[in-house]
């Protein structure tokens, strides 16, 4: 069981610069941990040894990249929102696959329900996140699930989205009203088109 | 062998095909790879990149993306492919995760992997609610007799399934972590001669812990029984916070160069030297870039000893 629990240390640790000083301050901060006294020592040795930042780094920047590489856009509107928002996102779950793509999922719910709770307040955050988790979801759908779907829109999704291609946001802002963009990967190649 | 671990019955020592000079896939590479064939006699693909895994009881679990395996289909069919997996995560100390050999087994049948490989380390951890946590980097375990039997054990179950030799890759520490009862060199001889797997020696990963750990690379070497080595791993790093990283970050330095120089000679039973580097480099290397690191290793591939 100890060797669980050296690992479940290790990787609290790795996770959290916070717990990381909070262990350097004082080694109760591992009393949670069924740790045998070897590891205990093994901890505190390496909680303080700069090589350890370097390791919290490589965590968040290994975090951090695949959700810039499949959210571009939302990343863009975030700007450095993004890693204040992803840090409040890592505290309330964990990644479970190695491809991140349910992680990346789940940061998009996450910043929906941040933008419907009012706590973000880009206007084409939301509609933005649902666009691109539709097109992540389609490009790896699984045998005999949906390679289309529809994503409603607040503002006029054409000038929205050609703006932040150019990676700028739209000037003017787009009209608002009801929109629609229909997600299509059915003949193998991802389109976007306007429903009908 | 010096490392006193318990007496084990060891294995045969699995061999692996001599292949000659190889590439790690990445995504800035097809064009090169249509357009260089003289440069490189494998290639070398991380299957996780070609698949998304779903986790545990999804059905179906892994689902692969088509472009990319129809990209794998055309690079199988012109050169032999090894695959270099980063999810088996042997040194978790449970959840050991099953299905993922058989997947392995599976696309080794479809693609003839000449060899396959992974990391001493652990990517996943079980939380006390029973998940799996992703550690998001390659975490070494620590080099005791306990996690020697616990590696040693999961190797042997993934040769049962995996029908093509397994070999175990040196890993990258950012720490040091004390109180160790083996060395890393007497852990990774203990496997090798326990289950009978070859090692990957990834050389940059040993200049990487020699730079930040202070010590002696040609010693860590020396160390290894290089009967043992199947394939070597070249690569180029980066600073980052005052550490040197395995960032693959292009060309290779000189020390990783002199201490493959040094190993290949010494090394009967190699398979292959890979050449790593990220897809954000390649504006760095370019075809020209690329061609030169292989043509080096080449050059080193050519010293490997007769017979």
């Amino acid at each position: 069981m100890t060797l669980l629990a050296y690992q479940r240390a290790l990787i609290d640790l790795i996770s959290s610069p916070a717990f990381c000083l909070a262990v350097r301050a004082d080694p109760e901060a591992l009393s949670g941990y069924d740790l045998s006294s070897r590891e205990r020592r093994r901890l505190m040795a390496v909680v303080a040894q700069p090589g350890m930042s370097t390791s919290c780094t490589l965590y968040r920047l290994n975090r951090i990249t695949p959700i810039a590489r499949y959210l571009p856009l939302t990343t863009f509107l975030l700007g450095d929102a993004l890693v204040s928002e992803a840090e409040r996102f890592w505290t309330e779950g964990l990644p479970v696959d190695l491809q991140f793509g349910p992680e990346t999922e789940r940061f998009g719910r996450f910043l929906d329900r941040r933008v419907a709770d009012g706590e973000l307040s880009d206007p084409y955050l939301a509609e933005i996140v649902r666009l691109e988790l539709a097109v992540n979801r389609v490009r790896v759908a699984g045998p005999g699930e949906p390679l289309l779907e529809t994503v409603f829109f607040r503002h006029d999704p054409l000038p929205l989205l050609d703006a932040l291609a150019d990676g700028r946001r739209p000037d003017p802002p787009p009209l608002e009203g009801r929109y629609a963009l229909v997600v299509d990967a059915r003949d193998g190649e991802l389109a976007l088109r306007e429903p009908g | 062998m010096s490392s006193g671990t318990s007496p084990s019955p060891a294995l045969a020592r699995q061999t692996v095909p001599a292949l000659g000079v190889g590439l790690l896939y990445n995504p800035s590479l097809p064009e090169y790879l249509r357009t260089r064939p003289e440069t490189f006699d494998y290639v070398e693909v991380i299957p996780e990149m070609f698949w998304t895994d779903r986790g545990h009881g999804t059905e179906p679990r892994f689902v692969e993306l088509e472009g990319w395996v129809a990209m794998l289909d055309d690079i199988a069919t012109r050169c032999p492919v090894v695959a270099h997996n980063i999810g088996l995560s042997l040194g978790s100390a449970a959840g050991f995760d099953d299905d993922y050999p058989a997947h392995i087994e599976e696309w080794n049948r479809r693609y003839r992997f000449a060899w396959h490989s992974d990391h001493l380390s652990f990517v996943r951890v079980q939380t006390s609610e029973g998940h799996d946590h992703n550690a998001a980097l390659a975490v070494p375990v620590p080099y005791d007799r306990e996690v020697l039997d616990l590696v040693a054990e999961r190797i042997v179950a993934v040769q049962r399934v995996v029908s093509t030799p397994f070999l175990l890759e040196n890993s990258v520490s950012f720490v040091d972590v004390p109180e160790q009862e083996l060395t890393e060199p007497e852990f990774l001889n203990a496997v090798a001669q326990r289950t009978g797997c070859s090692l990957l020696l990834d050389v940059h990963n040993v200049y990487v812990n020699a730079r930040n750990h202070g010590f002696d690379a040609l010693a860590f070497v020396g160390a290894l029984d290089l009967d043992y080595v199947g394939e070597i791993h070249i690569a180029g790093g980066s600073e980052l916070g005052g550490m040197y990283t395995d960032s693959h970050a292009g060309p290779c330095p000189e020390p990783v160069w002199e201490l493959l120089e040094w190993v290949v000679p010494r090394a009967p039973n190699l398979g292959g030297i890979t050449f790593e580097f990220h897809d954000s480099y390649y504006p760095r290397l370019k075809e020209d870039g690329i061609a030169a690191e292989l043509a080096r290793a080449r050059a080193a591939w050519n010293r490997r000893p007769a017979g």
